[in-house]
């Protein structure tokens, strides 16, 4: 089955590419220790020498950390709204990289040298930022025509429902909510590797024949995507469940839970760059039948 | 043969109409009365439930308990606060209360009571006399109060009884009563006579009527006596009420009519829809009724074993519940505006479909509202006026109880690694008042004119409360709430009554320790506004240096100089600041820790703006804490009450590391819009 061998495909050039994977998660680790630094800072000088703050250390303290973030919240919040700044940032290096991880998977070379990773993100940057601004507006019309009909509905039926009727249908609202959400990712993803691998320059026309395209193969390419939704949601539950167990009271399990932490992350870049991975695979398995996808691979069959 | 049978047949005569008298005349509750009952009714009401109109009949029984001929009467007509924006309670409260905001478009969403006619028994018709008044603001168009001038005046110690047709309408549930689809909770609808206070009572230096306009804030105050209240509704209506059900009779036009019984109770209020699922257990004397929706019937032990928790703990710790009967009253999610309220033997709590057990919000509820049955509905306060004493006092209560059931720290909230109790919560509520200097605790409800009353009345007065059992112990804190209970249930005390509880103990069993009185606490937490903050400023640790300069000894001058010097003292001299920087002054104990692992306590009366205390040794100061106890919960910052000359870096680390995860984990969530 074309999803499945896409599945794994997707997987042995992910694996391959871990200098790619790498540099991308160096820059979100940077990123964040730009914030975290003066962060630490801050919460060092607003506690001062107090020792109330300790109680926070093995367990959570809602008196000290309502006190605390009433005297030092002034200091600390502008951190949180610093970070969906810097979150809005990476969006714009996530649409940068995504010429180059493709243009890097889609190399034939034996020798995939990071030259032509940093010479596909500066060659489909424009592109894929106009293409990503198309992919908003469409994602913000999606919320619209799902949570605002959807909200009206409540709003009306509350004053007579109760909880299991406005909990359905709110449960049916963010459904359709998220099938539309997955669907549009997908075609996004199918857009990205058709400029790379049609050299088109139009982003919005390339966009209508990614519907096209996700619409003919409706079973592989949604398929494709859920699937590969089943790993990053196991790492969750595998993730809270080991650091659970740890704790972060000690300097030493503090330590292990960074590590566990940025292999997490690390996990998180290597899922994305996977999901780019079989989307390229199962594409040219349907579009490129008589040549081989990658080297090594066996030529499909017409 | 003849009289025999003529015998039998007057047996049976007789018999058939004991049957019949008995259930008629309600059944006594208590073999002697708990309270003066000086302001009974009995009700014959009929509920329209398509119109939302009750028409009824009220006998009012009203004792002058004073020494005054009193030639009016005052009564409150609370459903007018809803019949229109110009209503001082709509004025105060912009049409929105507890969640809920009155639909202006909707004609049915108003409320309204009218007296249609009110005589004397045996005597005048009083109905043209009666006029609007408005006691509290220039607000001609408040209805909510009527005086009623009597033709002969009601003489001390006498009895007036009146008959009073009335009609209300329910409003739209808004601000705790009325209705909501087929779903009733009808409370503060009849016309309910005022509190004429008399020297004795509360403040009063005279005689006066104690009657005030319903306000956005206020709740009620009413004498105590018996109810006899006949509902009649639709057949297919389940109803709960104040009391106890006495009789309930089929009519023949598809309705029922349905009796309750109360006695020594201040209010009555009942419910009715025609889905209810009823839950009861007994608790020793007690029986639990639970009137649920039928979604959240899976949350039925919920609600019973937090009313079994009140009732155990106001049994030990205050005093035991008088009433043979305790109901609860689960409201729709449509209808939670009337959720959270209590009347005697009554309450209504609130729940929400499929909530887990580490959210406590239905304990919290049903304990609180069951706690009003003491603070409101046996200690009879003024609710206009000292809302503190009803809604500050249970929720100390409230507190001890949540807290002493399920956990300090997690009696409120444990929830996926979040936790917090709820005297945790009330004293957030007050420290956390963007100011909290606002208002003062005693204030009238409708005083507080640029908010604050609900973190003031319940969540200040209930740090208070806590910090007061904090300083003068536990033990002494049960001594006082018992004697007071003890002392004042059934009545209506005030302020002054349980300040002078407090003094008597405290000075009973804690001599002078706190002063000859503890009015100065008072004069700073409840009349006052000012905050408490105790902060440990620093911690300074020198050697102690040789001697150098010019000294007198013995009439001879030596000199020390590096020559002829002592070796430096081998001792350390620590200083320990405390300073205070709110305007509230508490006596506060410091505990200082010494590197040798000693620890010294020390007190102080906390006045001063400074406390210095200074150590001289080989040992060197550590750590010390203001308060280590916790005991000043009124404080408004804990964190600035310690200090330590070796801060801990670990909780930075952690806190770090946890932000970094966050900020990663929130731009890869970002990039996967892409």
């Amino acid at each position: 089955m074309k999803l499945l061998h896409s599945y794994g495909q997707g997987f042995k050039q992910t694996f391959s590419s871990k200098k790619i994977i790498t540099i991308l998660y160096s820059i979100l680790l940077l990123l964040a220790l730009a914030l975290a630094i003066p962060f630490s800072k801050t919460i060092k000088v607003e506690a001062g020498n107090s020792m109330a703050i300790t109680k926070l250390l093995n367990d959570f303290n809602y008196t000290v950390y309502t006190d605390f973030m009433r005297e030092a919240g002034k200091s600390i919040k502008p951190y949180i709204s610093t970070a969906f700044w810097v979150a809005i940032l990476y969006l714009l290096f996530t649409i940068f990289f995504s010429g180059g991880i493709l243009t890097f998977l889609k190399n034939r070379e034996a020798d995939k040298s990071l030259k032509v990773f940093w010479q596909g993100c500066a060659i489909y940057f424009w592109r894929f930022f106009r293409l990503a601004l198309y992919m908003i507006i469409l994602q913000i019309i999606a919320f619209a025509i799902v949570y605002f009909p959807l909200t009206a509905i409540i709003a009306s039926i509350s004053k007579t429902s109760i909880e299991p009727t406005i909990f359905y249908t709110a449960i049916v609202g963010v459904v359709i909510h998220l099938i539309l959400f997955i669907t549009l990712l997908t075609v996004t993803d199918y857009a990205k590797i058709m400029m790379i691998e049609h050299e088109e320059y139009r982003p919005f026309r390339t966009l209508v024949r990614s519907f096209g395209f996700v619409f003919r193969h409706l079973f592989s390419t949604i398929g494709l995507y859920k699937f590969l939704l089943v790993f990053p949601i196991l790492l969750f539950i595998i993730y809270f469940l080991v650091i659970d167990k740890i704790g972060m009271s000690t300097g030493l399990t503090i330590f292990i839970t960074f590590i566990l932490q940025q292999l997490f992350i690390w996990l998180r870049v290597f899922v994305k760059v996977w999901f780019l991975a079989s989307e390229l695979d199962l594409y040219n398995r349907f579009e490129n039948k008589d040549e081989p996808v990658f080297e090594g691979e066996p030529a499909l069959e017409s | 043969m003849k009289i025999n049978q003529f015998i039998k047949g007057i047996g049976i005569l007789f018999t058939l109409f004991l049957i019949i008298a008995s259930s008629s005349f309600p059944q006594t509750i208590f073999k002697t009365p708990l309270s003066p009952r000086n302001a009974s009714y009995d009700l014959d009401v009929h509920l329209n439930t398509d119109t939302k109109i009750i028409d009824g009949f009220e006998v009012l029984h009203w004792k002058n308990l004073s020494k005054n001929n009193i030639k009016e009467l005052r009564f409150h007509l609370y459903l007018n606060a809803f019949k229109n924006t110009n209503s001082t309670f709509m004025i105060e409260s912009g049409g929105q209360l507890r969640g809920d905001k009155i639909n202006k478009e909707a004609d049915s969403s108003w409320g309204w009571i009218d007296v249609i006619s009110m005589k004397v028994k045996n005597g005048g018709d009083l109905t043209d006399k009666i006029k609007f008044i408005h006691p509290d603001d220039d607000n001609a168009e408040d209805r909510t109060v009527i005086s009623v001038p009597l033709e002969r005046p009601v003489k001390p110690g006498q009895t007036i009884d009146l008959d009073i047709k009335f009609r209300s309408k329910l409003p739209q549930i808004f601000a705790r009563t009325g209705y909501a689809g087929n779903y009733f909770l009808v409370g503060q609808w009849f016309p309910k006579i005022g509190v004429y206070e008399y020297p004795g009572i509360r403040y009063a230096k005279k005689g006066g009527w104690n009657c005030h306009q319903f306000h956005a804030n206020s709740e009620f105050y009413a004498d105590f006596g018996v109810y006899n209240v006949s509902i009649t509704l639709p057949k297919e209506f389940i109803v709960g009420a104040v009391g106890l059900q006495t009789g309930e009779k089929e009519n023949k036009d598809g309705t029922k009519t349905v009796k309750f019984h109360a006695e020594d109770v201040v209010d009555f209020a009942w419910t009715a829809s025609p889905i209810f699922k009823i839950a009861e257990k007994q608790w020793k004397d007690v029986k639990i009724k639970v009137f649920l929706q039928p979604e959240h019937f899976a949350q039925a032990d919920r609600h019973i074993n937090s009313a079994i928790n009140g009732l155990e703990y106001f049994e030990k710790y205050l005093g035991k519940y008088p009433y043979p009967n305790l109901t609860i009253v689960d409201p729709p999610i449509y209808a939670m505006g009337s959720g959270g309220m209590e009347y005697p033997t009554f309450i209504t709590a609130g729940c929400l479909w499929g909530a887990p057990n580490g959210i406590k919000l239905t304990e919290m509820v049903v304990i609180h509202e069951f706690g009003h049955n003491y603070f409101m509905g046996l200690l009879a306060t003024n609710e206009f006026e000292e809302a503190w004493m009803d809604e500050g006092f249970n929720s100390y209560y409230e507190t001890r109880i949540m807290d002493h059931y399920y956990g300090r720290k997690t009696s409120f909230l444990s929830f996926a690694g979040y936790h917090f109790g709820d005297l945790e919560m009330q004293r957030q509520s007050y420290v956390d008042m963007t100011n909290p200097k606002i208002a003062p605790g005693f204030l009238p409800a409708w005083g507080y004119k640029n908010g604050g009353y609900g973190s003031i009345t319940y969540g200040k007065t209930a740090t208070w409360m806590a910090t007061l059992d904090r300083l003068v112990g536990r033990k002494v804190m049960d001594e006082i709430m018992k004697t007071y209970y003890a002392r004042w249930h059934f009545k209506h005390p005030c302020a002054t009554n349980f300040i002078d509880v407090v003094n008597e103990i405290v000075k009973k069993r804690l001599d002078d320790k706190f002063g000859t009185n503890m009015n100065w606490f008072f004069d700073q937490v409840l009349y006052g506004t000012n905050v408490c903050d105790y902060k440990l400023a620093g911690i300074s640790v020198n050697k102690i240096q040789k001697p150098a300069g010019v000294y007198d000894s013995s009439g001879v001058k030596i000199i020390y100089n590096d020559n002829n010097n002592l070796e430096d003292s081998s001792d350390y001299k620590s200083r320990v600041s405390v300073y205070r920087l709110g305007e509230v002054t508490m006596p506060v104990e410091i505990l200082i820790h010494f590197n040798n692992g000693k620890d010294s306590l020390l007190t102080w009366d906390g006045k001063a703006r400074t406390f210095n205390a200074e150590f001289e040794g080989k040992q060197k100061v550590e750590w010390a804490k203001v308060d280590p106890d916790e005991k000043l919960l009124i404080d408004v910052n804990f964190i600035n009450n310690s200090y330590t000359t070796k801060p801990e870096t670990t909780i930075f680390r952690k806190y770090t590391t946890k932000f970094i995860f966050w900020v990663e984990n929130l731009m890869t969530s970002f990039s996967m819009i892409f």
